[in-house]
């Protein structure tokens, strides 16, 4: 399952909604809002997304989960909107039978969503300036 | 022996469509221009040859072969030390002996089905030549919509050691089948951007696609969406062209495009009605 919620994530929730009596093994991660990011004092930022084609995506990068790997379930979702230092911005659980697996599959469908997913960061910082990270004219494709 | 048209004698009817030309003063390849339905007019010209003649290809220069806008379609390249659009005919001819060839450039874009019916109708398979001669251009004659007997080859070789390497001075100097149109407008070619202006907004129909903005792209745009014609443009043409406009610092490298809420090729083709969005950098996660 993937989502897309301008709400704060309830990972409680998220996590019990995975529990499985096969599963040996439950593997979770959650990006947070950091206050620094190269070099920078990042203050706040918000999330914009391209909601139809991010859906889109998002949905195959959990199912390609389930199918590359031997998991029993898979869960991503991305906040959107403002966030503040310390918030959740994405979180993702698997469940498996053995631990393995479950990292594997975790650290996939995290990196796969840097990756490809339509998602855009607005970084505010303390000295007032603004930027949509990894667009300042460079020319990486797709910085993470 | 008579010199009359006979039906039964008449050469097997090919068509040819001329699009190896550099498109100079268009500054995009003519080849590729969309007058209706996104269609680039090369493909159109080729499609509207189909229904009259038995097999049809395309005359390209070398550097064309792989182009995505002539993909699927036969190609025969020059293969005469000549310039221009000589070569292409000549080519095609010594290439099919025995075969006449229905000659069509592919920047005329009223050329329509009923003008080639007529020319067709007119066809004099005992004269080298049947051509348009255009009212609209002190009766010049036209011979990028002509259709041309297998003799031409040699004919026209003949009238080439004179010097002679312009197809209308050629065709004045051979013994030809001269047609007059009813309407002429299809004889006009158009070779600026002005001209494809014209014809766009007189054949489109308004013909659109959407282009959506995300990030920092409606940010620098200052807009969400717009509309745009669909003319033919490449998908890297028209990123170019917004990146201009809006002054996107972003090149094409570092930008990918979806099309109806998918991910999709540079090479992808558009259709009116499609939503176009060009992805900035992602930085989710």
């Amino acid at each position: 399952m993937f989502r897309l919620t301008d709400k704060p994530i309830d990972a409680a929730t998220l996590r019990a909604e995975l529990e499985n009596d096969a599963a040996g093994a439950s593997v979770t991660f959650e990006g947070i809002v950091r206050n620094h990011n190269d070099g920078r004092s990042v203050l706040r930022l918000e999330y914009e997304a391209y909601l139809a084609l991010a859906n889109n995506e998002g949905e195959e990068i959990v199912r390609a989960a389930r199918e590359k790997f031997d998991i029993l379930g898979a869960t991503c979702v991305h906040r959107t909107g403002g966030l503040a230092i310390g918030d959740m911005a994405v979180w993702v659980g698997v469940a498996a039978a053995h631990r393995g697996e479950a990292f594997d599959a975790c650290r996939y469908i995290i990196d796969t969503v840097k990756h490809r997913v339509p998602i855009w960061k607005r970084e505010f910082y303390t000295d007032g300036s603004v930027e949509w990270v990894g667009c300042a004219g460079c020319d990486s494709p797709h910085a993470g | 022996m008579s010199t009359e048209p006979n039906e039964s004698v008449a050469a097997p009817l090919y068509g040819l469509v001329l699009a190896g030309g550099r498109s100079r003063r268009m500054g995009r390849d003519k080849a590729a221009l969309a007058y209706q339905d996104g269609v680039p007019h090369a493909r159109r010209t080729a499609d509207l040859l189909a229904a009259v003649c038995e097999r049809v290809f395309v005359s390209c220069r070398a550097d064309q072969e792989s182009d995505p806008t002539l993909a699927g379609l036969d190609k025969i390249s020059d293969h005469f030390d000549v310039g221009g659009p000589l070569n292409g005919i000549l080519s095609a001819l010594a290439a099919h002996p025995g075969k006449a060839f229905l000659v069509a450039a592919c920047d005329l874009p009223f050329l329509s089905a009923e003008a080639l019916a007529t020319l067709v109708a007119g066809r004099d398979a005992a004269k080298t030549l049947t051509v348009f001669e255009n009212p609209l251009r002190d009766n010049f004659l036209e011979p990028l919509c002509a259709i041309y007997e297998p003799e031409y080859l040699e004919r026209a070789r003949a009238v080439m050691t004179q010097g002679l390497t312009c197809p209308t001075k050629i065709a004045n100097a051979l013994d030809v089948e001269r047609l007059r149109p009813d309407n002429a407008l299809f004889l006009d070619n158009a070779n600026h951007p002005e001209d494809f202006e014209k014809a766009f907004a007189l054949l489109s129909g308004g013909a659109t696609v959407t282009v959506e903005y995300f990030a920092i792209f409606r940010a620098q745009a200052k807009r969400s969406s717009e509309e745009i014609p669909l003319d033919g443009a490449s998908l890297a043409d028209l990123y170019e062209r917004m990146r201009v406009r809006y002054g996107f610092a972003l090149t094409r490298e570092s930008v990918h495009v979806a099309i109806n809420d998918a991910y999709a090729s540079w090479d992808a083709v558009l259709r009116p009605g499609d939503r176009l969005v060009f992805i900035p950098p992602v930085s989710g996660g």
